[in-house]
């Protein structure tokens, strides 16, 4: 992989950079220009859209078999085999493009705000710029460097910009919070950084003791160096704990609703589309490539926690009458599809968690961009009182019913290409493990019709809802995008299938190595 | 123009009319445009179709299928999608088009009171329904036949939910989605097993060898035949899709939506889909004769129960709704009886009539706006047209002689009777079923016509009048196959390759002469009825019994499984929020609070300083001395 890197244009860094720019080029801007403010996150987000998109395409034309490209490699501290590699792959392409889809989205989706918008764009682009980081670095030390810039601006960007109400802690310590003055999104953003820092703390163990023992922070030496037995035992656990965290793994997802419920627009669409997704990938690339014993050993874990999570987050939904805790709890049961797509360990499987991976990072990001415009409006969420709302909001109403369809795995969106990949690769491995998912995405149509009918259809709307109006001007943007690309990626899933696969199955050569060793 | 590209051409024509109108908003809101060319739309694809059907029946084209690859896993094809043109797809694709172009001509008329604006909803969902149907007609494999067996499901959903403003109907379209897609996952772990076993999506012999070899695979004894799962799990499906007892329960409650959606639904799209698929994919069901057995007894129940339903309706849509149900076990009956000619040619003669059947009951409603049978009565005068239409439905319904229904129903029969007396004996429940049956559906359906165009006048009557051309011409049209399309049945069978010796030009067996007895008997006592004053005191008598099977069997069980399923998920909710997030909680309540006691040791006092200092002083020296105590 080194040996062509460097050369040409470092497209990567390219793509890192820029939000960072625009987020450093908004600081000399005054906040009370806020157009100035918008068309400069808008220049970020768009230039480094564009460019994933400009690579995802290099990637299918230059590298139909599969490989890297884009390689650059500078050492930091070579004594300690720390350097800065960024080298694309399939995943890393078609996760970029995601990437680029959403923080595209997402800033015409925050367009809206009035309060401190300056200061809000700053932190959702430097966040980005982690995320895109995250999925291109290829040495454990700026991977984890990366994945720290993506998580910690969230604690700010809930804190500060999110809603309190009907964020609150339930049960019997709930009184310990209040008696102690912890505010609902104070505590919803303290809860979500917390439990993603515990994590964190796991990885961070792991890291360290894959390199040390590698000798190499760079993912391909630890992966040559065939980590000893115990290591991986105990690293691989710690992994998925950790990266699960993040990617709303049963049972550390709680922060999850909340976090989900109490942020900004903007914010829970990059957080359930793209963040969630670090951690599936962590869990995937560094979990299961580099430790393909302790992924071969644990599979089973794995994978029947996905279904867990799976069943256990479709009933949470159901459940629920704020409507964004039922897209949470959505969101906590398709990460359970992509976690059940890597514990399979086929090439079906990983190439439908994958895929899942985009297509539940847009399908959500298309509910939360529909919920903010919905909140926006009715300053409620509580699904009961609302009624009747297609005959004010028909864009709306459309938007909702192309998510829905696509996260109960309707053929022609791009959920149930991901959705009947990882079913036929679980019944490689465990039929159950099929079963369940089929089941998992028949109460996902269960609650999603539910809210469709309770929300838009049948009498109505309510009186003090009368008067509202559908989703307007720049709101109209990121329903159209996401919606459409949903729709393309699903009735064409060959672009972006191709990309995954061409990588999919030179991963996959070590855990077949290690099964053939367990198997000895 | 070859024939992958006529079908290319018919299949597509109306997707690109639904695409137009779901991206153009100024067209789809527009009152003329977005009609006509969903009308257009339907029209190419009758054309297409037509020619298609033509060249099959003059042998002109080979069978053809042309494939792309869709899904890839490591470099290898998983799934394909594609267009197969036989005599099988080309029959079926000219009988869907067909009742579709009139179900959109005849909406013309039948909407042209509603906004614009929702009438080109209306039309795009019509046309991405067509699309739909003719994408699964064409299916060369499983897949591509379940994604579009899923988005048939989708646009009955849209369109049974047409007027989404009524709560009525927005539960109807939702509990049609519901069934649908809880029987739907039958169809899905069967092609999961199905791949698994054969590496794809094919119905063909390939496909059937492979799942026998792995069912005799030694290493591996699965507790139940791979044939037969795959088979039964598409049963269930088909179930669902084509309404058999127990998960008919959605289809009278999609009346919700406008008739001619009905009638789209009821004939060529939704329910026939269930028995396409049975017909395409008749090898794996043909090697497993368990389900084939079970499929005739489901269907023969189902022919029977449905009819009795619908002798005790009063609403003119329910009444047909239920005749659809009961036809679908003939259809479905025939299937396991290993009859797929008879199944097949059920299907498509059935379209015609009951459309025609549904069209003008929609001409009856959007005349005296009601669809209570006790409302109407005596429209003969006013409606002629619309009730010679009616007459001709229901007597190709009730199977008289030189009606399309007569010969297919011949042909269900006649293979039900033979598979029985094969020997095997368990059809003679469903043979007996749907001979009886043939009576029961000549009884109501003859009541129906008698209840709404003769008799006393209603009130209602004495306003109505015939609906515009759009909506004449549709029924005139339909009125035509409804008749003849049982004469063709040998060349029907040739060109979809499923010719029997014994097939003539009229078809009729023995069987047949019995069933026209019931028949006779069924239309008698109807009129015995009618003629001692209306059929009250028959319908309260039965009432019992139709409650029986609808109110406490089926419907209850659906409504409590729904409930506790709402229970479940409120337990499983409450268990994350308290037990699961509790743990959280307190762990960060406990951390808080221990933060906020251990911030006395910091009192800021000098005083309390020198104390600490003093007494960590003399502590440390304690522990030294023990130390060098133990030590030495």
């Amino acid at each position: 992989m080194l040996e062509a890197a460097n050369q040409g244009f470092p497209i990567l860094s390219a793509i890192v950079i820029t939000p960072l720019l625009a987020a450093v080029g908004l600081l000399f801007v005054p906040d009370d220009q806020r157009s100035v403010v918008r068309g400069v996150s808008l220049a970020g987000s768009a230039l480094s859209a564009l460019a994933s998109a400009w690579l995802a395409w290099r990637y299918l034309v230059e590298a139909p078999q599969g490989g890297w490209l884009f390689v650059e490699h500078h050492e930091l501290v070579p004594a300690l085999g720390i350097s800065y590699t960024m080298a694309c792959d399939g995943w890393s392409a078609s996760l970029l493009l995601l990437t680029g889809i959403i923080i595209f989205a997402g800033t015409w989706a925050s367009f809206s705000l009035e309060e401190r918008a300056r200061e809000f764009f700053i932190f959702l682009l430097v966040l980005v710029a982690g995320v895109y980081g995250v999925f291109v670095a290829q040495d454990l030390f700026v991977f984890f460097l990366f994945y720290e810039i993506a998580v910690l601006p969230m604690f700010l960007l809930i804190g500060i910009w999110g809603s309190s109400g009907k964020v609150a802690a339930a049960g019997p310590f709930a009184r310990a919070f209040r008696m102690l003055d912890v505010g609902g999104r104070e505590y919803a953003a303290m809860k979500l950084t917390l439990m993603l820092l515990v994590g964190s703390a796991l990885i961070l163990a792991s890291f360290l003791a894959m390199a040390l023992t590698a000798g190499s922070f760079l993912m391909d030496d630890i992966g040559n160096a065939a980590l000893p037995f115990w290591l991986q035992w105990f690293a691989f656990p710690a992994l998925w704990v950790g990266f699960g965290t993040l990617a709303g793994l049963w049972p550390f997802h709680t922060w999850s609703p909340d976090g989900h419920a109490a942020a900004p627009t903007a914010v829970s669409m990059l957080h359930a589309g793209v963040l969630m997704k670090l951690g599936a990938f962590g869990v995937m690339r560094v979990g299961m490539v580099l430790l393909p014993d302790g992924a071969t050993h644990w599979a089973f874990v794995v994978g029947s926690v996905a279904c867990v999570n799976i069943f256990y987050g479709a009933m949470s939904a159901m459940s629920q009458q704020d409507l964004k805790y039922i897209v949470a709890y959505s969101s906590v049961s398709h990460m359970g599809v992509v976690m059940l797509g890597a514990a399979t360990l086929t090439v079906t499987g990983w190439n439908g968690a994958i895929y899942q991976m985009f297509a539940h990072g847009v399908m959500t990001g298309l509910f939360f961009a529909l919920v903010g415009v919905l909140y926006d409006r009715t300053h409620d969420r509580w699904v009961p009182r609302m009624g009747g709302f297609a005959r004010i909001m028909p864009m709306v109403t459309v938007g909702f019913v192309v998510a829905g369809l696509s996260s109960l795995g309707m053929p022609g969106t791009a959920g149930f290409v991901s959705e009947f990949l990882v079913f036929l690769g679980a019944w490689e491995v465990r039929p159950w493990w099929a079963v369940i998912g089929v089941i998992g995405a028949f109460v996902t149509s269960i609650y999603v019709m539910k809210a469709v009918r309770a929300i838009f259809f049948g009498d109505g709307p309510p009186e003090r809802f009368a008067s509202l109006t559908d989703a307007t001007g720049t709101e109209r943007v990121a329903p159209w995008v996401l919606g459409l690309c949903l729709v393309v990626f699903g009735a064409w899933p060959k672009f972006l299938l191709d990309m995954i696969d061409a990588t999919t199955p030179g991963y996959l050569v070590p855990i077949f190595e290690a099964m053939a060793r367990g198997a000895q | 123009m070859n024939a992958v590209e006529l079908a290319a051409l018919t299949v597509l024509a109306p997707l690109v009319v639904a695409v137009f109108l779901i991206v153009a908003a100024p067209v789809r809101r527009n009152g003329v445009l977005a009609p006509g060319l969903s009308v257009l739309g339907s029209l190419v694809s009758l054309v297409g179709a037509g020619a298609l059907l033509l060249r099959q029946i003059f042998g002109l084209d080979p069978d053809l299928t042309v494939e792309r690859q869709w899904l890839v896993a490591g470099g290898e094809t998983v799934a394909r999608v594609g267009i197969t043109v036989d005599g099988t797809s080309a029959a079926m694709l000219a009988v869907v088009t067909f009742v579709a172009a009139m179900v959109q001509i005849f909406s013309l008329g039948y909407l042209s009171d509603e906004p614009e604006e929702d009438r080109g909803r209306y039309f795009t969902w019509q046309s991405l329904f067509l699309f739909s149907m003719l994408g699964l007609v064409v299916s060369p494999n499983l897949l591509q036949l379940f994604a579009c067996w899923e988005l048939v499901g989708l646009c009955s959903y849209l369109l049974i939910g047409y007027w989404w403003r009524k709560p009525s109907a927005a539960k109807a379209a939702v509990k049609a989605f519901w069934v649908t897609k809880f029987a739907d996952m039958g169809l899905l772990i069967g092609l999961v097993l199905l791949y698994y076993h054969t590496g794809a999506f094919e119905w063909g012999p390939g496909a059937v060898e492979q799942l026998a070899a792995a069912g005799s695979d030694p290493e591996k004894t699965p507790w139940v035949l791979p044939s037969v799962a795959v088979a039964g799990l598409m049963f269930f499906a088909v179930m669902g899709k084509s309404a058999q007892f127990p998960l008919h329960v959605w289809l009278p409650d999609a009346m919700e939506g406008p008739t001619p959606v009905s009638a789209l639904l009821h004939a060529a799209t939704m329910v026939a889909a269930g028995v396409y698929l049975i017909v395409r994919a008749w090898p794996l069901f043909e090697a497993a004769p368990v389900v084939l057995n079970t499929m005739a007894i489901v269907g023969g129940l189902t022919a029977l129960l449905a009819a009795c339903m619908a002798i005790i309706q009063t609403d003119i849509k329910r009444v047909l709704a239920y005749s659809t149900a009961s036809q679908l076990g003939y259809m479905i009956a025939a299937l396991g009886a290993g009859s797929v000619l008879g199944g097949f040619f059920h299907l498509t003669t059935h379209a015609f009539f009951k459309a025609l059947l549904f069209l003008s009951a929609g001409s009856v409603i959007h005349a005296v706006h009601t669809n209570e049978l006790s409302e109407m009565g005596g429209l003969w005068k006013p409606m002629k047209l619309t009730a010679l239409a009616f007459g001709v439905g229901a007597a190709a319904l009730a199977g008289l002689p030189l009606m399309s229904g007569f010969t297919s129903k011949d042909l269900v029969l006649e293979g039900l009777y033979k598979a029985a007396s094969a020997p095997q004996p368990v059809l003679w429940f469903p043979f007996l079923a749907c001979l009886f049956t043939v009576g029961l559906t000549s009884f109501y359906m003859s009541r129906v016509f008698l209840r709404a165009f003769f008799g006393k006048s209603s009130r209602r009557a004495y306003r109505a009048h015939e609906g515009g051309w759009s909506m004449r011409v549709p029924m005139m049209l339909l009125a035509v196959p409804a008749v003849a399309a049982g004469w063709p049945v040998a060349t029907f069978a040739q060109t979809t390759g499923l010719f029997e010796p014994h097939i003539g030009l009229l078809h009729f067996t023995p069987v047949g002469g019995i069933a026209l007895g019931f028949s006779v008997v069924g239309f008698a006592v109807a009129l015995m009825v009618h003629a001692s004053g209306g059929s009250g005191g028959m319908v309260s008598a039965l009432s019992p019994l139709g409650d029986l099977i609808r109110l406490s069997l089926v419907d209850r069980a659906y409504d409590l499984a729904y409930r506790q399923a709402l229970n479940i998920a409120a337990g499983v909710g409450w268990f994350d929020r308290y037990m699961v997030d509790g743990v959280v909680n307190a762990i960060g309540a406990l951390t808080l609070l221990l933060g906020r006691w251990s911030r006395h040791l910091q009192t800021g006092r000098v005083g309390d300083y020198v104390y600490a200092v003093v007494g960590g002083l003399v502590l440390l020296a304690a522990w030294s001395q023990m130390i060098s105590w133990v030590v030495l």
